[in-house]
């Protein structure tokens, strides 16, 4: 590999080396200020290698393929080196090596713990940014715009026993997420009309005139959107000030120097495609400029320091885009190089006064310049780099913006920068006449900050004049011609705002209440709706294999089942012991079936039968393919996890366990059944258990059945387990029902003396019994698989089943649904599939919506997961319903991943149940602190099922997007995509609530998991990243067998 | 062996009995039962030996091979219902022990004559030579008001059926021209509107005695004041009876004219089905519950019936099957708690599994078996006749009565639910049964489970024995 490419990868590689260290690690992570040198050593050794990248020029690029498909990878990831991409890598190596420094100082009061967990975050936030500048391609680039969003709100909510800093973390990412809605869908059309995400690629067909495709402003603009919440643009701009509750140096690393950048860099690195359209161009100019000088507006009357320079950022942002909608990205990003600088020298000084009197108020402030000489120089340096006074680096960059904004004849936009110009000067200087030079108050007592703390500050502050000395001497490299009237126009202006400044502040002369007053109505406007916390092909069956793999994952479990019954009686550890091993060798062989698979002959492989009712063609057939294989991999995963999970069922246990492991075997038989009549008994003995399950072992919420129900329910007790169980068990059956009319149809039909799936796939039924069967066959597993409005059983019964039956409710049994539709209903009847598709998405769109808004609407805990459940359902079916071969790996992936995120969601809420006997969400608070291993997780597995990337989450919802955009009902999309983003809201939501905040008075002494209960938690969160980081470990074998499902149906 | 060696038979056991009762003395007459039930276990097995004859009695009284079918099962039946009265049963063991065991081997009797009558008037003498004495026994306890009542009742709806079938006989006799069924039905043709009024009216009667809808009102209420044991084989022997006459009236040598029955039956099919699960919801007692559930059995085989077909037939035999003990096992469970609760309500049931968990596991089965769960006898005896009506093309009758099955397990269900998720009375300890009912109650469960996983060679019989009807 050449040095231009594997430099820039070692860039890369450092901090994610320093981050996995960090996080595996515990003990390295738990002594804090050692575990803060590994990630600071990681970040100096990729700043020098990145200044070496830099100063050589490197220019490469490199892709690997990541999603694999049909016919060349859908995506790719890899890097691409540029000057673009070398200046940037330097800035965000810079600035997140000072900030470490830093923050040594600055957080040494902190718990070791805590401490390490910051320099965790911090590592990865800087392998995440770096990831994003070397992007060569809107995927990738879009992958880890997620990932820094999810660094800046772990980092916000650091300190998350503060309501207010909980509060922030999830303000900021669902605001930003609302932006990245439309830069997914962005992504998605643009990918969808050019067939690739990468930038060389597009920018090769803008120049050949070849991206004419209509529509292209909207997608750009839905791009755009993307940049507008990252940057906080008008007017998603209202997280930003929130996110100040984060501690400082994160709030010069993040929020002002290279995150919020990042929209400003994507509209740069992405210009060609900008450039085509005008009128998204102007756009961008106009709300920049509208933004810079809001912002500014604000600034003027903050009392908080850093929501002054969160205020000035917004407004800095606003240049920027204005500047890259002007046409003069090079100006944008100049600006973003130096302002990179000098805002971060400006909130490591803010950082500095803050550490030394312990309060943010600046008129609590007042004379500091006195006591901390230093940072007061240090400050006015930053200060009159932000007014723009020459010869400091912001004066060239904001003049060089000024300029391009008036070489595009944009008059308004100039003239609305032209008057921030001077509201920058007024507003800086307002907090340094107040902060530094105004009369001390008598009661603090500050001092210096420590040399780890001023080293850092005086590094930016010489940087900061330097490079205005570079630019002064270069001239900018002549790169804009700005008029000669700009230079002294804008000092002019920046001298106007200070000279406000000290008359108001400093002489006294001018009494700052009656501006206020005169301008009242803007500020009540401002605070009214922006400055509060918003509200938030097949071949035949390959020869059999020497062991019947499938029939020994299948009744493995059940001799499990039959052991415990009759030879464990009331020795429960003998009971778990055989359980254990049962599931074991079951998962032990679906791993290695799911290895051995050749995907190369594809079909249904480890293929057996035998005769069993020989004169009706019963027999006893099995075989795997793709899906199966995935589905039997999840059910090994799911059952593995649960076991352990329900390792304190002392109830009862015996009974408990035999019926569970008896419905595994239900679950394992459907998927690798191919005879529909056996698998329609063993489709029966994975729903008959359940009732039991939850009658006996589930816990009473606070349901409570209305209508029918109730009646049915008067002499029973209504609202319990009992009617949870009752209604699952009816609603399942009756589905069955149409199963079972459904199967006997094709077999009476297709006149064959035989259920096997080969031979009715064999058939050609009429399309009208086509179109009524696979009706019944969709209702019928499509009950299981929670379709709306059949769903209503699901959540009752998945909030009163006991934990181990959750997961696997949720996580396995409702694919038996799913897959059901797809493998029995798509597969044998295509043209009835592919006449109905329509009601099939349609239904799964309302299903992602629906159960969406039904999930926020909870207050039971296990509610918000089993309502989250009937919305990821929907994302499977609509997957399904694309027809497309992206759509359906789509599907068959989700089910996968939604099988291990929820099972893992139940887990987790099965032990918060056990520890505090409460569902109840507000009455629980603060868990993070005591049981910080279960907080993790829970945030891990909200993060998939919100679709965040590198998680398999992601992935399949990605692939969904792809699918639906490109079948017959585009409109989709939409819905599917507000659904992602209203899972955003109450996952956080959740989590926040619960274990975030003040510790909840309710509970005392909960505790973290223990022992066994990790087995489960660890399991599944590895399988969910492992997933997500290399789906083609899923994708190659789903896609052996939807290729051929796809060619039934779209061949005429 | 004679065609009538079953019959024969029987009376020899009959006049056993009579004899016995005589004799003997005392307020202990358990040894009656005894006698009676090893008379019937004598004639089970001789039955297995019987091999179809030629028609005896100039065609009047055949023994085929559905004949002998039928008649195992009668006597299976009888078997299993004695067997249960022996021990603590009063009505069976008491004084008039000689008395209710001839009431019931003369019903037997009239039984064992119906499955072979074709011959109109042969048919309606077995048949009330059947009813008769469940009359007499339905209001056995004769110092219960209830059992009166319910006796009077059965006895008038029954009368007037029999009086409607014996009017409906005339006016086939009077188109046909004679009493011969194998000529009634080669006379049979539809445009003939006095045979097919005459065949309705008989109809109406067999609709009475196997309690399809709406001639069950009589059901529930005998069931519930007469004793259980006799109300377990009530609920089985007369109507596996009357099915058997039904195919022999109106399959038998039609050929192709059974297409006629098929809208009446599939009607009849649908609306028993429809209202005897929905009347067994609100139901508290148990063998009310367990009436108008089998009420709803009866619904689906005639979905079998419907079918009009030789495999629909053959399935109405397996459900039969499946019926007979699913249905006999369940009321002897509901006997076994009664007698140690003195309560024939489902909440008596409460905490069953933690009480006699052998006892609620054998319930369990058998209700799993009357709502269609795979792996125990009544799944594949639903399936069959599903399957059958499917290939005679009625899909919707079909999707109905699959659909109900959910409600028919619903309070199948709530009777799970409380033996096995609530939890006993503190005070309550294991039940103790008697030994005979305990073998009674094990013998259903083993034919329930033992078909579940093997119902081949009952379904293969039955398939044998419908063929020649057709």
């Amino acid at each position: 590999m050449a040095p231009s490419v594997w430099l820039p990868l070692l860039v890369l590689g450092l901090p994610f080396v320093a981050f996995v260290l960090l996080a595996v690690v515990a003990p390295l992570r738990r002594v804090g200020p050692r575990a803060g040198l590994v990630s600071i050593g990681a970040i100096a050794l990729a700043f020098g290698v990145a200044l070496t990248v830099w100063i050589e020029g490197f220019v490469s690029e490199t892709t690997w393929a990541w999603i694999p498909a049909d016919g060349g990878p859908i995506a790719t990831v890899g890097l691409l080196v540029d000057p673009l991409s070398n200046a940037m890598l330097v800035l965000v190596t810079l600035v997140s090596l000072l900030v470490q420094i830093y923050s040594l100082a600055y957080l040494a009061d902190e718990r070791p713990a805590s401490l390490g967990r910051y320099y965790t975050y911090q590592s990865l936030f800087a392998f995440s940014m770096l990831g994003l500048v070397l992007a060569p391609g809107f995927l990738q680039m879009f992958v880890f715009w997620e990932l820094v969003g999810l660094c800046s709100y772990l980092l916000i909510g650091y300190w998350y026993e503060r309501p207010a800093a909980a509060r922030a973390a999830v303000k900021a990412f669902w605001i930003t997420k609302l932006g990245d809605v439309g830069f997914i869908i962005g992504i998605v059309l643009l990918w969808s009309a050019t067939g690739t995400f990468e930038f060389t690629d597009l920018f090769e067909k803008a120049q050949e005139h070849a991206l004419a495709i209509p529509g292209l402003p909207t997608i750009m603009f839905l791009i755009y959107l993307g940049a507008v919440g990252k940057s906080a643009q008008f007017p998603l701009h209202v997280w930003l000030p929130d996110a100040m509750e984060g501690p400082t140096p994160v709030s010069a690393l993040i929020h002002a120097a290279t995150m919020v950048t990042a929209g400003v860099f994507m509209v740069t690195r992405t210009e060609p495609l900008f450039a085509l359209v005008p009128e998204v161009l102007s756009l961008i100019a106009w709300v920049g400029a509208f933004t810079a000088l809001l912002a500014a507006t604000m600034a003027c009357v903050e009392a908080d320091i850093k929501r002054v320079l969160a205020y000035s950022t917004i407004s800095q942002l606003g240049y920027m885009m204005a500047a890259a909608g002007a046409g003069a990205a090079f100006a944008g990003f100049l600006h973003l190089l130096t302002h990179g600088l000098f805002k971060a020298l400006l909130f490591l000084a803010a950082g500095a006064v803050i550490h030394a009197v312990g309060t943010n108020d600046i008129f609590r402030m007042g004379g500091l310049f006195r006591a901390m000489p230093q940072t007061g120089v240090v400050f006015i340096v930053g200060t009159l780099a932000l007014a723009g006074v020459p010869p400091l680096a912001g004066f060239y960059s904001k003049e060089a913006v000024l300029g391009g904004v008036w070489e595009a004849h944009l008059t308004g936009p100039f003239l609305m920068l032209a008057l921030t110009v001077l509201l920058t000067a007024f507003y800086m200087f307002r907090v340094v006449f107040i902060a530094f030079f105004a009369r001390a108050h008598a009661a603090a007592h500050p001092h210096e900050a420590p040399w780890l703390m001023r080293g850092p500050l005086w590094v930016l502050a010489a940087l900061t004049v330097l490079v205005g000395v570079r630019l002064a001497l270069g001239g900018a490299d002549g790169h804009e011609e700005t008029p000669a009237w700009l230079a002294p126009l804008s000092v002019g202006l920046a001298l106007v705002g200070f000279a406000l400044a000290w008359a108001m502040y400093q002489r006294r002369a001018i009494d700052p209440a009656r501006i206020a007053a005169a301008l009242a109505p803007i500020d009540y406007l401002a605070r009214r709706h922006c400055v509060r916390p918003a509200a938030p092909h097949r071949r035949g069956p390959a020869v059999a294999v020497t062991l019947p793999f499938l029939s020994l994952i299948t009744w493995s479990p059940f001799v499990g089942a039959l052991l415990i019954m009759f030879t464990a009686r009331r020795r429960p550890r003998a009971v778990r012991l055989i359980a254990t091993v049962t599931t074991g060798i079951s998962a032990a062989l679906s791993v290695w079936i799911y290895a051995a698979y050749d995907q190369d002959t594809a079909g249904f492989q480890f293929y057996e039968k035998f005769p069993l009712v020989p004169p009706l063609g019963i027999s006893y057939e099995m075989g795997a393919d793709g899906i199966s294989l995935l589905m039997v991999l999840l059910t090994s995963i799911i059952i593995g996890a649960g076991v352990f999970a329900s390792w304190t069922v002392t109830v009862r246990n015996q009974e408990f366990y035999a019926l569970l492991l008896a419905l595994v075997t239900g679950v394992y038989g459907v998927f690798v059944s191919l005879d529909l009549f056996v698998l329609f008994l063993f489709y029966e003995l994975a729903v008959l258990p359940m009732y039991l399950l939850i009658g006996i072992w589930g816990s009473t919420g606070e349901v409570r059945p209305r209508g029918i129900f109730a009646w049915a329910f008067r002499e029973t007790g209504v609202g319990t387990k009992e009617y949870a169980a009752m209604k699952l068990t009816l609603y399942l059956l009756f589905g069955s029902a149409f199963i079972l009319v459904g199967i006997l149809s094709l077999y009476v039909n297709a006149g064959a003396a035989s259920f096997s799936f080969l031979d009715f796939e064999a058939t050609a039924f009429p399309r009208p019994l086509q179109r009524w069967v696979f009706l019944a066959f969709y209702v019928g597993f499509g009950i299981l698989a929670g379709i709306w409005p059949l769903h209503t059983w699901s959540p009752d019964g998945h909030a009163s089943a006991p934990t181990a039956v959750s997961m696997l409710h949720a996580g396995v049994l409702m694919k038996l649904g799913a897959y059901g539709v797809v493998r029995v209903g798509m597969g044998l009847l295509p043209e009835g599939a592919a006449d109905l598709a329509w009601l099939v998405g349609t239904v799964a769109c309302i299903n992602i919506v629906y159960g969406a808004l039904s999930s926020m609407a909870q207050t039971d805990l296990k509610y918000v997961i089993a309502y989250s459940s009937v919305s990821h359902m929907g994302i499977v079916m609509l997957g399904a319903a694309t027809l497309t071969g992206v759509g359906l790996n789509g599907s068959v992936f989700q089910m996968f991943a939604h099988g291990v995120m929820t099972g893992l969601f139940f887990a987790l809420v099965g032990l918060v149940y056990e520890k505090t006997h409460s569902r109840e969400i507000g009455k629980m608070g603060g868990f993070g602190k005591t049981m910080p291993g279960i907080a993790a997780a829970f945030t891990i597995g909200g993060l998939s099922s919100l679709g965040l990337p590198a998680t398999a989450g992601f992935v399949a919802e990605l692939l969904t997007f792809l699918g639906a955009w490109r079948s017959a009902h585009r409109w989709w999309l939409f819905p599917a995509v507000a659904g992602t983003f209203l899972t955003a809201v109450y996952v956080l939501r959740v989590a926040k609530q619960i274990f975030w905040g003040p510790p909840s008075s309710h509970f005392h002494d909960v505790q973290d998991a223990r022992g066994p209960e990790w087995v489960a938690l660890v399991a599944l969160v590895f399988v969910l990243v492992l997933f997500g980081m290399v789906p083609g470990l899923a994708i190659a074998p789903i896609d052996t067998a939807t290729v051929p499902l796809l060619a039934r149906i779209t061949s005429p | 062996m004679s065609a009538f060696t079953l019959e024969l038979g029987l009376g020899a056991v009959m006049v056993l009995v009579f004899g016995g009762s005589l004799t003997s003395r005392g307020a202990d007459r358990r040894w009656i039962a005894w006698l009676a039930t090893a008379g019937i276990l004598t004639l089970g097995i001789v039955s297995a030996l019987v091999k179809p004859t030629p028609p005896a009695l100039s065609g009047m009284f055949v023994l085929d091979g559905l004949a002998i079918f039928a008649k195992r099962l009668f006597l299976a039946a009888t078997f299993i219902g004695l067997l249960a009265g022996i021990g603590a049963d009063a009505v069976a063991c008491g004084r008039r022990a000689g008395e209710y065991h001839l009431l019931i081997l003369s019903s037997l009797l009239g039984m064992l004559v119906l499955a072979s009558a074709r011959d109109l008037i042969l048919l309606f003498v077995a048949f009330e030579l059947m009813s008769i004495p469940l009359y007499v026994l339905a209001g056995f306890l004769k110092g219960q008001d209830e059992a009166v009542e319910a006796a009077l009742k059965f006895f008038l709806v029954g009368s007037v059926s029999s009086a409607v079938m014996a009017y409906g006989l005339s006016f086939v006799y009077g188109a046909a021209r004679t009493t011969d069924l194998a000529r009634v039905a080669q006379a049979f043709a539809p445009g003939q509107p006095l045979l097919l009024l005459g065949l309705l009216a008989v109809f109406a009667g067999f609709a009475f005695k196997i309690a399809a809808f709406p001639f069950h009102m009589w059901v529930p209420d005998t069931y519930e004041a007469a004793s259980t044991p006799f109300v377990a084989w009530l609920s089985v022997a007369p109507k596996a009876a009357g099915f058997v006459a039904l195919f022999r009236v109106y399959f038998e040598g039609m050929g192709d004219r059974v297409a006629t029955w098929v809208p009446i039956a599939a009607g009849l099919a649908a609306i028993t089905i429809v209202a005897g699960n929905l009347m067994a919801l609100p139901q508290q007692n148990a063998k009310r519950l367990l009436a108008y559930s089998g009420i709803a059995h009866i619904g689906y085989m005639l979905v079998g019936f419907a079918a009009a077909s030789a495999s629909g037939t053959a399935m109405v035999l397996f459900y039969l099957v499946a019926y007979v003990f699913g249905n006999m096992g369940a009321f002897l469970v509901v006997e076994a708690v009664a007698r140690s609760e003195r309560s024939e309500a489902t909440a008596a049931l409460r905490g069953l599994a933690q009480r006699s968990p052998l006892l609620a596991l054998a319930m369990l089965l058998f209700l799993l078996s009357l709502g269609g769960i795979p792996f125990v006898a009544g799944f594949w005896a639903k399936l069959y006749v599903f399957w059958a009506a499917a290939a005679a093309g009625l899909y919707w009758l079909v999707l109905l009565g699959a659909v109900l099955t959910v409600v028919a397990l619903f309070y199948y269900l709530i009777v799970a639910k409380r033996m096995y998720i609530e939890a006993p009375d503190a005070s309550a300890g294991r039940i103790r049964l008697p030994g005979t009912l305990a073998l009674a109650v094990i013998l259903c469960a083993l034919v329930v489970v033992g078909l579940g996983l093997y119902p081949k060679p009952i379904v293969m019989a039955a398939l044998r024995v419908a063929a020649p009807l057709f």
